[in-house]
């Protein structure tokens, strides 16, 4: 199984992730991410090491089946069959695959209640993230005749509420995989693919976050990945959130002066996205040995959105929305030792308009002219690990500045940023301690008077921070590493609040009053077997 | 490796950083305004009569800012529309070429969000006193339109209500712990009866409770609890105390002044016990109300209120809250700060009461200054005018619109030193009430005058307000000609109009606006009547009314005013062989500054010969 895995990884450049359920997705203004989002590993799933660039080994081709000698003499030739035989398949060689990325936790704070996420970022310490659970279903197939290898791919992705925690009987599912791809396409190297399915880049752990790329749509892609290290991806396609922006549903009378009433998609848009991604790796060192590499990432991504019209009110005379657009320039550059899943990720990222807004979000605050022009996005960002012997060390860290469409500084508008450190002792191979620090900071552009001064003049912009510090002590039955999954792990977290931060909570929340936050959890995290979500 | 490593993440930061720059720059968090540190206050006006006044109800001027666009629905005229603060200000060329000199803004705080169906765009609902409408913008919106109304030379001057807040709690009169809507009584042995619970009629006791077996005392008051239309505790505190209401239910009778001052404004607006202060009576309305709307000039500057609903307020209040307000504003260095009201009547001597500084009783005036812990006494100082109700009906309505005599302005004016104030106030505008009342055509509680009336009508109506005593007070929208009836028909959006400056409604009040500037006359002088007639339709000096302006506070200059108010007819300041008699010495030329030039020589005796003027027009002559 672990074989299985590596040749997935191998093949699927690009490190692995698994998307946030859209009823998950943040609000406008926090990104476009996947704050509480789902897991990945420095750069791969399935214990594989971290990607790290490096040329991918080549997948083991299957050796033709050798027909086997006769053992029988041959028998009298029988009539023909009545009904004709179905035409035989192809010769090849597949397989089927399981393969998740799970975390489940139970979790307690001081006062025993339910464990809450205690971040006042976007993209936070996931110390405290709540449950999530992908299954991927695969099909593998290698086909003899053209030499195509292919991959049907199924992801069901499950979220809280779990039913031995609130007693409901039902399902918050997703389906984040659903596509076919098919590799060595007539040159080795050469890939498509064709369907639903999460494209993404590198991701910082410790964040649970992909800073540079991170598409989840419908669509198709292509790539090549020259053997020098080179490759380039390009992918198409389209996503429609299910909100008011992009599509609006109405009554109108049945047609042909039928009774009744028709729902019809009076505003029916869908976001057109298209993104390519250049990529070269280069080594420092023998290609058939882990030596120290370089990889650098030059990224884009263009979106078109068609006019359209919708109903204020019910019966309300029509109002436009007009055509609208964004674009996103960034790049990465990664170095890394080649041993140990050793690393470091550097990031930055612009986002113009309609792609400064979360992919799934509604955007929010729209200029006078109801588009997106004029918002953007910088986001700025880093993540590394390191591993010596017993110890360890993860980090991410980031800057990111959102402004909506809206030229005034409005509670949309945000200055965020988090550094989380993570160090890590193992004990022998089979367990070890993780250690967390972390501190998040956040301003929005909001004019408030503070409960606390009611006299004073109200400020702004309102600004909070949070110290963070953990410590998570795992069992780890797969061996040592940052990077290595499964873990059955006990979790304390301290979150210490100051007065700005409790002042982004309502009144009445637990967290606006508390200014020490814990958190203790008992759970465990795993991820094998999964594919790579960039391709 | 280091140096190419850093080459490249040099080129990638600078390709990030460069497309940010060329898109819309990202700079850090900060405004414009400066929300750090306290404002310092100053005096902007120098003589309030010198301003032309534009009213602007804030919902339905100018959308800036989209994202404050929350609940809006402009099918509805009862619904929130989207304008804001951000979009006045960018509108300010705008009103500066039509000559506006003081914006009057509908209120600023947080409101009921919506009740009923109906939002509260207007801004009358209070529900915290010391927050911001978000719908409008927040504290650097507001401190951004007064600053850059200051740069222009503008004043500002905002809206409140002390009256009352809005419709936060209801009677529980059958104990049930819901707001009931229901009917009572069987029609032959009790009267049938309507009763909601949020809006009961007035009863003098304060609301009962009631059960099957009769009255039960007090019906409890119950603060109801929805954040999402921010039905939600008011603020500051004391108006969480049900003791801070007088509790009586809705007025229905307006001439009953038990019902006027201590009901409730019809439509479940909770009438506030002003009376109550902290130091006599444990319940500090009077200082809330003083804090809360004295911090808001102090945060932004503000140069004056108009205050609704002054008929519907305990006296004694005024005294209290407009001496306190202008010793406040005065110690921080805030002088002229006017304070002008609303009283909703005909009635001249009703609504000049409000700017009287009479003293009441002694017995009474000490009980008001057991209130008073600052070591300044009460003295019988309140508003520095208000809204001319009665010369809106008088003038207005009756001449203006309706074609009647003219000399029913001479005789209300003449009442005018009588029933209102004749002193200025201490610390106040430095003029007396009587000298400057706010003039208007219409507003955003009557019907626009196009609503009925004539364009011919409406400028000369516009010429009266411009060239008579006091300021002028013009209604947004008047200048393009919006013509909607009762509220909320007469609570039009602004924008699809695409604010033109060349419509000929817009041109004339630039003109008169102009005129008004460059006449000190016009703006500072006393008036006298010298021509008004008691007839009316087609007799011969039907419609015509006239005026000088001179002396008092204008120098030298001069100004005579002639009307032809009647809307079929020519008419001239003649009747009977005698015409129009101006205190000017003979051979005096005037000309007409507001018409084409014409020029008139003031002949024996001040006598003045002049043509008819045609119907709904009028002179403004000055020395030529």
């Amino acid at each position: 199984m672990r074989e299985l895995s590596i040749v997935a990884l191998s093949l699927l450049p690009l490190s692995s992730a698994l998307a946030q359920p859209a009823a998950e997705q943040p609000p406008a203004g926090q990104g476009g991410g996947d704050a509480g989002a789902p897991p990945s590993g420095g750069g791969g799933e399935g214990g594989a090491p971290p990607e790290q660039g490096g040329a991918p080994p080549e997948p083991a081709k299957p050796e033709p089946t050798k027909p086997e000698p006769p053992k029988e003499e041959p028998k009298k030739p029988e009539p023909p069959p009545a009904v004709p035989e179905p035409p035989k398949e192809t010769p090849h060689k597949g397989s089927f695959e399981f393969g998740s990325y799970g975390r489940v936790i139970a979790a307690v704070n001081g006062e025993g209640g339910p464990g809450r996420d205690a971040d006042i970022v976007a993209h936070g310490s996931r110390m405290d993230e709540d449950n999530y659970m992908e299954a991927e279903l695969r099909r593998e197939d290698d086909w003899d005749k053209t030499g195509i290898h292919t991959n049907v791919v199924l992801t069901l992705a499950l979220a809280s509420p779990v039913f031995h925690w609130s007693g409901e009987f039902e399902l918050n599912a997703a389906i984040r995989n659903m596509y076919l791809e098919a590799r060595d396409i007539g040159v080795k190297g050469l890939t498509a693919w064709a369907g639903s399915r999460m494209v993404r880049g590198d991701d910082i752990y410790v964040l649970d976050w992909w800073p540079l790329d991170n598409l989840n749509l419908l669509g198709a892609g292509v790539s090549y990945a020259h053997e020098v290290g080179t490759s380039g991806q390009l992918v198409v396609g389209a996503t429609q959130p299910n909100v008011p922006f992009f599509k609006q549903t109405v009554e109108r009378p049945a047609p042909l002066d039928q009774y009744g009433s028709v729902a019809i998609p009076l505003l029916d848009r869908q976001k057109l996205i298209g993104a390519l991604r250049l990529q070269h790796h280069q080594k420092f060192g023998p290609k058939d040995k882990p030596s120290p590499g370089l990889k650098a990432v030059l990224y884009g991504e263009g979106y078109a959105l068609p006019e359209g019209q919708y109903e204020p009110e019910p019966g309300a005379e029509l109002e436009q929305l007009p055509s609208d657009g964004g674009f996103t320039v960034g790049g990465q550059v990664t170095l890394y030792s080649g041993k140990r899943d050793t690393f470091v990720h550097l990031f930055a990222r612009y986002s113009g308009n309609l792609a400064a807004y979360g992919q799934f979000a509604r955007p929010g605050h729209l200029n006078l002219e109801k588009t997106t022009e004029g918002a953007r996005e910088v986001v700025v960002a880093a993540a590394g690990n390191a591993e010596i012997e017993f110890f360890g060390v993860m980090m991410g860290a980031y800057f990111r500045s959102f402004r909506d469409a809206s030229e005034p500084l409005d509670f949309e508008d945000v200055d965020e940023g988090a550094v989380v450190l993570r160090p890590t002792f193992s004990f022998g191979e089979i367990a070890g301690v993780a250690l967390e620090g972390a501190f998040e900071m956040a301003q929005r552009g909001v004019v408030y008077q503070n409960p606390l001064e009611p006299d004073a003049a109200p400020e702004g912009p309102a600004i909070g921070s949070v110290w963070r510090l953990g410590i998570a002590p795992y069992i780890s039955p797969a061996g040592r590493g940052n990077y290595v999954r499964p873990h059955i792990r006990a979790i304390y977290n301290l979150a210490i609040r100051d007065e700005g931060s409790r002042q982004f909570y309502p009144e009445d929340h637990p967290f606006r009053a508390r200014e020490l936050e814990h958190y203790f959890g008992l759970g465990a995290e795993w991820w094998f077997n999964s594919s790579s979500y960039g391709f | 490796m280091k140096k190419r490593l850093g080459s490249r993440s040099l080129a990638l930061t600078a390709l990030v950083v460069a497309t940010a720059a060329l898109h819309n720059g990202s700079g850090c968090m900060s405004y414009d305004e400066g929300l750090e540190g306290e404002i310092t206050l100053q005096t902007h006006v120098e003589d309030w009569r010198d301003e032309v006044i534009y009213q602007v109800l804030v919902d339905r001027f100018a959308d800036g800012d989209e994202g404050n666009n929350y609940r809006v629905d402009r099918s509805a005229m009862g619904k929130y529309h989207g304008g804001d603060w951000k979009g006045l200000e960018g509108q300010l060329d705008y009103l500066q070429e039509l000559g506006v000199t003081t914006l009057w803004i509908s209120p600023i705080i947080k409101n009921v969000d919506t009740d009923a169906g109906f939002d509260g765009y207007h801004g009358y609902w209070a529900q915290d006193l010391t927050a911001l409408n978000p719908h409008f913008g927040d504290l650097a919106a507001l401190r951004s339109l007064v600053n850059a109304c200051h740069e222009r030379g503008m004043k500002v001057i905002v809206d409140i209500v002390t009256n009352h807040l809005g419709q936060l709690f209801y009677y529980d009169i059958n104990m049930n712990g819901e707001p009931d809507d229901r009917v009572a009584g069987d029609g032959v042995s009790s009267t049938v009866t309507h009763i909601n619970e949020y809006d009961p009629d007035f009863d003098p006791r304060g609301i009962q409770s009631r059960t099957s077996l009769g009255e039960a005392g007090p019906a409890p008051v119950i603060f109801t609890y929805d954040p999402a239309t921010n039905h939600v505790p008011p603020q500051p505190e004391v108006f969480q105390n049900p003791l801070a209401y007088n509790r009586k239910g809705r007025t229905y009778n307006f001439e009953d002044p038990d019902q006027l001052v201590h009901g409730d404004f019809p439509g479940g607006l909770k009438d506030v016990n002003t009376v109550l202060c902290e130091a006599r009576d444990g319940v500090g309305v009077k200082e809330a109300m003083v804090d809360s709307f004295a911090r808001w000039v102090e945060l932004t500057d503000i140069d004056g209120f108009r205050i609704d609903t002054v008929k519907h307020v305990e006296r004694e209040f005024w005294r209290y809250f407009t001496q306190k307000l202008r010793q406040r504003l005065a110690d921080k260095g805030k002088a002229n700060f006017i304070m002008f009201g609303e009283a909703f009547d005909g009635r001249d001597n009703l609504i000049g009461a409000f700017t009287k500084n009479d003293l009441p009783s002694e017995d009474q005036l000490a009980w008001e200054n057991e209130c008073v812990t600052d070591g300044r006494p009460l003295t019988g100082d309140q508003l520095d005018s208000v809204f001319y109700f009665s010369q809106y009906f008088t003038a207005i309505r009756d001449v203006f619109q309706l074609g009647q005599s003219t000399k029913r302005i001479e005789d209300l004016w003449a009442l005018r030193p009588v029933n209102w104030g004749t002193e200025a106030m201490e610390l106040g505008t430095g003029v007396a009430p009587s000298d400057m009342p706010i003039n208007f055509i219409d507003n955003h509680d009557v019907p626009r005058f196009l609503f009925t009336g004539s364009r011919e009508g409406l400028h000369n109506a516009l010429t009266f307000v411009f060239t008579v005593q006091g300021v002028p007070c013009i209604y947004y929208g008047t200048e393009q000609e919006l013509a909607g009836g009762n509220d909320p028909s007469n609570r039009e959006d602004l924008w699809p109009t695409g604010f033109p400056t060349d419509g000929p409604t817009f041109d004339v009040i630039r003109r008169l606006s102009a005129i008004r500037r460059d006449s000190a006359a016009l703006r500072r002088g006393a008036i006298s009547v010298v021509w008004s007639s008691d007839r009316s339709g087609d007799e011969e000096d039907a419609g015509v009314f006239a005026f000088e302006r001179a002396g008092g506070d204008a120098g030298d200059d001069y100004a005579l005013v002639v009307f032809n108010a009647n809307p079929s007819k020519d008419s001239a300041p003649s009747f009977n062989g005698a015409n129009l008699t101006t205190s000017l010495p003979q051979g005096t030329e005037l000309v007409d500054v507001l018409g084409d030039g014409q020029t008139f020589t003031v002949g024996a005796g001040g006598e003045l010969a002049l043509d008819p003027l045609a119907p709904q027009s009028a002179l403004i002559l000055v020395p030529n």
